[in-house]
């Protein structure tokens, strides 16, 4: 069983005191968050007072799915009255007014916020290096990336700092450090979970998801989570399932699994993941699920499609951030334009710059026909290829990423080298629909391998079930370097 | 130089185009719940939407959309199946999320048209197209201190677009085209229309095009017009600017200038090199518009009677001039009070001389205050019955309204209090007509050699004798026999 | 496909310095480049038309069969006590501010002289 369901049994029977739980809680975690540097901001006192009011009434503990449970927050989601940067210089001294849908959920359902956890700027990257506050450290391997943009959340979960937490998708941003950091992550379908009170890097592709040990630990959360919020105009009516029932009594036999031949192309992935999916193959032929091909034919075009619409959208977002409101304003300025544009410039880092110039430039006039306007075409087309592909198969299976998790500094130089990386993950969050990211072994590093489910829209529960079951045919242990 | 229109117009032709943007009266914004209010303390009636905090989302006002399509019903336009909204980008302190919610290549209506009527003749202005966007904030500027303060209170109101074709041939018909698209606004309840309080505005696009010519002339986009009469006189001025710039040589330069009310003339403002590069994108936020062909229909069937529509059937039914039409709809609270009274009096010119003689001569606000005035339209049907009954004179009547006024009594009381009913006993027009004749022989005798105008004195006489109460048709028949004689 | 570094950033509201123009022009180009592919895939003029409407819900809500429409939000806050944009209070809207005017209660934003308008 993973951590956060181990814990919830542990206090629900009295075996672990809350109390008794949080007292040096803290400590561990600073130690380890000084090596990994997961978290930017270690909510303790708060955290106290409410494991407190735990133990004081334990009645309220057994009513509350995640009573007492210490959860990680991706620096992107509003806590209210917390501090929330977007692990950015623009928005240091930021304190949300409210709480996102999500966290007042958590909330409601007893969770503890352990602490911020760091993340790509504006969760724009893949290694979690875009950051002004120091990349976050493999907790298998010190010297590589966690993986990004959610590195902060996925290595909290691995070096045990908290038992679950929250990360945003929008190319890839949960499943690709949950596969680097050998957690298990999920994007739910666009529209399952609300985005309201997120910070919006592309509203159209964003998802919140939970981060966790595995499927089931991630299902506590999700149940938590998911369902329409009227907050968001987005999230969709459909009613949510049973996620921890799924990944109980979900079985692989007879289930249809399709691999999209263009995810199976020769030299698409370090051999060494090749070899493993091979091996994955096999195990699920063994759980009795069927294998076929698939086909998603525009894959190949996902990567520019999602470096336009993404960027673009990223460039509306972001345009909010000029230091009149909130943030970080500059101190020396000739005129309102100077004072916009230089505090613009000054608290943006580069990727983020490079983002919204690749963004305006791809709504300019002139441009806007040729670049995002056929970008959502060859994406209305992805969408269909997916929701086709699902009506000979029930689930498709994939690698998560081209290698484990490289080595920090390796890539910062070259971004289109780092765009490539999304190859396997992009074009679901263009179609919508959702996707898991589970261990599924390690390579001759000890490094973590992901595989990934993807459903169909609003079939989490299945996703959740086919990595409950793949976990429970082949059970994954972490190899941590702490 | 002086110069006049008529001197223009030998030349050129005017066209023109009003853009009206009208603020909604939700409750609530219209991307925001926050309260949709007018006047209150700054940056009171706010949300983290309306103030662009990171991570809030909006979402759209149902209510506001139902107002939205049933002005556009009402004006005659076709409701697309499926319209988007778009974020409109550019950077400036009211505008807190760096883009204004609106709608670009999809809006909600297209076409449709507003029919008024001009001295007498029918007038339809076509309509290019109606969208739905969200109001941005107030800028309160110190220069002397250097800064500008921000009010986000507006931010997020409910706006509808309004853009005309450009038929518009002259101030006059430009005016009445305001007035007229006003009202419509007013009797479905969804604007205020009040252009100085700023929740009606107004820009207008004025160019000239010379007798003949069939290409259109530059156009120039006038901004800050704040009231009916410097709409007249922003686009006049403009029509004799354009004028000279023709005449002289030059070429009109396509710009946007602000009108100042108090120099009365227009300044450019600041020209850019290019026009603004807002790079529309569709809003992601927000799903497309869906309207159905039954809630449309729904929405038609259930429009009030247009003022146009009244103005007609007042016309028609009630043998009104188009002048008194445009009169008594001025409001529907008034057009109302009119039709009461002539239903149930059953006589469509009294009604239509005492209302607009007597009881409009007491109104400030013909939207508000018929809520409150006495006489409404019962205690005023009650009057002209006593008209129509004899009791009263016309002259009378007056006196009695104006007791009515005051003290808010029917009008049956006061005549029965003060004694005000006429005299239309023969007997005593009679006694009257004797005694005025028998005391002025000398106008009697130049009555009847010829001097026909001293009727009126003698008439003058006996209600003077009467004390004004003489039933003036009778006494008139009466004074007239009794001359011939 | 010209690719103005300065033109870009003006309308992106970004100062940028000498040694990141120059990163980007290069980088730019080479992105755009590679994203220059989607142009050899075809498209008519009824796609560009219905691209206007593309949602990437839009597919969900035809497939299960549900209305849109309910997306909406009813114009008194009692339709749901749920939605997040009732007032702030002006302290909370104007509490992360750099720099505000005005009294307690009626405080706005400050910024320098709005000289120029758009």
């Amino acid at each position: 069983m993973g951590r956060l369901a181990t814990l919830k049994e542990g206090f629900r029977s009295g075996k672990i005191g809350v109390t008794e739980y949080y007292k040096d809680f803290f400590s561990r975690v600073r130690v380890r968050n000084e090596k990994l540097n997961a978290l930017l901001e270690i909510f303790e006192k708060d955290a106290l007072e409410r494991a407190v009011k735990f133990d004081q009434s334990k009645s309220t503990l057994g009513n509350l799915p995640l009573g007492a449970l210490p959860i990680a927050i991706k620096d992107m989601i509003s806590i209210r009255g917390q501090e929330l940067n977007a692990s950015s210089k623009i928005l240091k001294g930021y304190r949300a007014p409210r709480s996102a849908t999500v966290t007042e959920r958590l909330e409601k359902d007893g969770a503890i916020f352990v602490g911020r956890a760091n993340c790509d700027e504006f969760a724009m990257g893949s290694s979690n290096e875009n950051t002004s506050f120091g990349p976050v450290k493999n907790p298998c391997a010190l010297d590589r990336t966690a993986g990004g943009s959610s590195g902060g959340s996925a290595a909290a979960v691995a070096a045990e700092l908290c038992v679950g937490a929250l990360g945003t998708d929008t190319g890839g941003s949960i499943r690709l450090p949950a596969a680097f950091c050998g957690i298990t992550g999920l994007k739910p379908t666009y529209g399952r979970v609300s985005r309201s009170g997120a910070i919006a890097f592309a509203s159209s592709l964003d998802q919140i998801g939970p981060m966790a040990d595995d499927a089931l630990d991630c299902a506590h959360i999700l149940q938590s989570i998911a369902g329409r919020d009227p907050r968001d105009a987005t999230s969709m009516p459909v009613k949510t399932e049973n996620y921890i029932e799924a990944c109980k009594s979900f079985s692989l036999k007879g289930v249809k699994i399709g691999l999209p031949k263009e995810y199976f192309q020769k030299g698409g992935v370090d051999p060494e993941i090749e070899k493993n999916l091979q091996s994955n193959l096999k195990v699920l032929e063994k759980e009795g699920a069927i294998i076929r091909e698939a086909s998603i034919p525009h894959t190949p075009y996902g990567i520019a499609v999602y470096y336009l619409v993404a960027t673009a959208e990223a460039a509306s977002n972001l345009a909010r951030y000029d230091g009149i409101r909130y943030g970080k304003r500059v101190e020396q300025f000739k005129s309102l334009k100077d004072l916009i544009m230089q505090t613009r410039s000054e608290g943006f880092g580069s990727e983020v710059k490079r983002r919204i110039m690749l963004g305006t430039f791809a709504l300019s006039s002139g441009y806007y026909d040729a670049y995002y306007s056929k970008a959502q075409f060859v994406r209305s087309k992805l969408q269909s290829e997916f929701l086709n592909a699902f009506k000979e198969v029930d689930l498709l299976f994939t690698p998560v990423a081209p290698s484990t998790a490289f080595k920090i500094g390796e890539k910062v130089n070259d971004p289109l080298q780092m765009y490539l990386s999304d190859i396997y993950t992009v074009s679901i969050n263009l179609a919508g629909v959702p996707a898991i990211a589970f261990p599924v072994g390690h390579d001759s590093q000890n490094l973590p391998i992901g595989g990934q489910f993807i459903a169909p829209p609003f079939a989490e529960a299945k996703l959740l079930g086919a990595a409950a079951a793949f976990e429970r045919a082949q059970p994954f242990q972490r190899r941590l370097a702490l | 130089m002086s110069m006049s229109l008529e001197t223009v117009l030998k030349t050129y032709e005017p066209v023109m185009g009003l853009e009206v943007h009208a603020q909604l009266k939700t409750k609530t914004k219209i991307m925001s719940g926050a309260t949709n209010i007018f006047g209150e303390a700054p940056n009171t009636a706010v949300s983290t939407i309306d103030t662009g905090m990171p991570g809030a989302l909006p979402v759209l006002n149902r209510e506001a959309v139902t107002m939205a399509v049933k002005t556009a019903l009402a004006l005659e336009c076709e409701i697309q199946p499926v319209s988007v909204f778009s974020r409109k980008h550019y950077f400036y302190p009211d505008l807190p999320k760096g883009y204004q919610i609106s709608q670009y290549d999809r809006p909600y209506a297209l076409n449709g048209g507003v029919t008024f009527y001009l001295n007498g003749e029918k007038r339809r202005i076509g309509l290019i197209r109606i969208h739905m966007e969200e109001d941005a904030g107030k800028n309160l500027h110190f220069d002397d201190r250097g800064i500008s303060l921000v009010d986000l209170n507006r931010s997020s109101v409910p706006l509808i677009e309004i853009v005309s074709q450009p038929d518009l041939r002259s101030p006059d018909e430009a005016v009445a085209y305001l007035k007229a698209l006003r009202l419509v606004l007013r009797y479905l309840d969804v604007c205020e229309g009040n252009l100085e309080e700023g929740n009606f505005r107004c820009d207008a696009n004025v160019s000239l095009r010379r007798h003949g010519a069939s290409k259109f002339g530059t156009r120039v986009e006038l901004k800050n017009i704040n009231s009916f009469r410097n709409l007249e006189r922003a686009v006049t001025f403009e029509m004799i600017r354009q004028y000279q710039v023709l005449e002289s040589g030059g070429s009109v330069v396509q710009e946007t200038r602000l009108w100042d009310a108090s120099q009365n003339q227009s300044h450019s403002m600041r020209s850019k090199e290019e026009a603004a590069d807002y790079r529309y994108m569709p809003e992601p936020d927000l799903l497309p518009l869906q309207l159905s062909n039954q809630t449309v229909s729904k929405m038609k069937a259930d429009l009030p009677e247009r003022p146009i529509e009244k103005m007609e059937r007042f016309i028609k039914d009630y043998h009104r001039t188009p002048y008194d039409a445009e009169v008594l709809t001025a409001s529907k609270a008034l057009a109302d009070y009119y039709e009461d009274v002539a239903k149930a009096t059953g006589d469509d010119q009294l009604s239509s001389t005492f209302i607009q003689t007597n009881v409009l001569a007491k109104i400030a606000n013909v939207e508000t205050d018929f809520a409150t005035f006495y006489p409404d339209s019962k205690a005023l049907i009650d009057l002209l019955k006593l008209i129509q009954g004899g009791t009263l004179s016309l002259n009378l009547a007056k006196e009695v309204f104006e007791h009515m006024l005051e003290s808010k009594q029917s009008a049956e009381k006061i005549v029965s209090e003060k004694g005000l009913s006429q005299v239309s006993d023969d007997k005593a027009l009679l006694a009257a007509i004797e005694e005025v004749i028998q005391g002025n022989p000398r106008q009697l005798a130049e009555l009847k050699s010829g001097k026909d105008k001293l009727f009126g004195f003698f008439m003058g006489q006996c209600q003077k004798a009467l004390k004004g109460k003489g039933h003036p048709a009778r006494l008139k028949e009466l004074l007239e026999q009794k001359l011939k004689s | 496909m010209s690719f103005s570094v300065d033109k870009v950033a003006e309308l992106a509201y970004l100062k940028l310095s000498a040694e990141e123009k120059s990163a980007f022009q290069t980088q730019f180009e080479q992105i755009l480049k590679y994203v220059g592919q989607l142009q050899a895939i075809p498209m008519t003029e009824t796609e560009a038309k219905e691209m206007g409407e593309f949602h990437i819900s839009s597919a969900f809500y035809k497939e299960l069969g549900l209305d849109p429409s309910a997306t909406l939000r009813g114009d008194e806050d009692s339709e749901s006590t749920d939605i997040r944009g009732l007032n702030l209070k002006n302290e909370e809207a104007l509490s992360n501010a750099p720099k505000t005017g005005g009294i307690p209660g009626e405080l706005l934003f400050e910024v320098p002289s709005i000289i120029e308008r758009d």
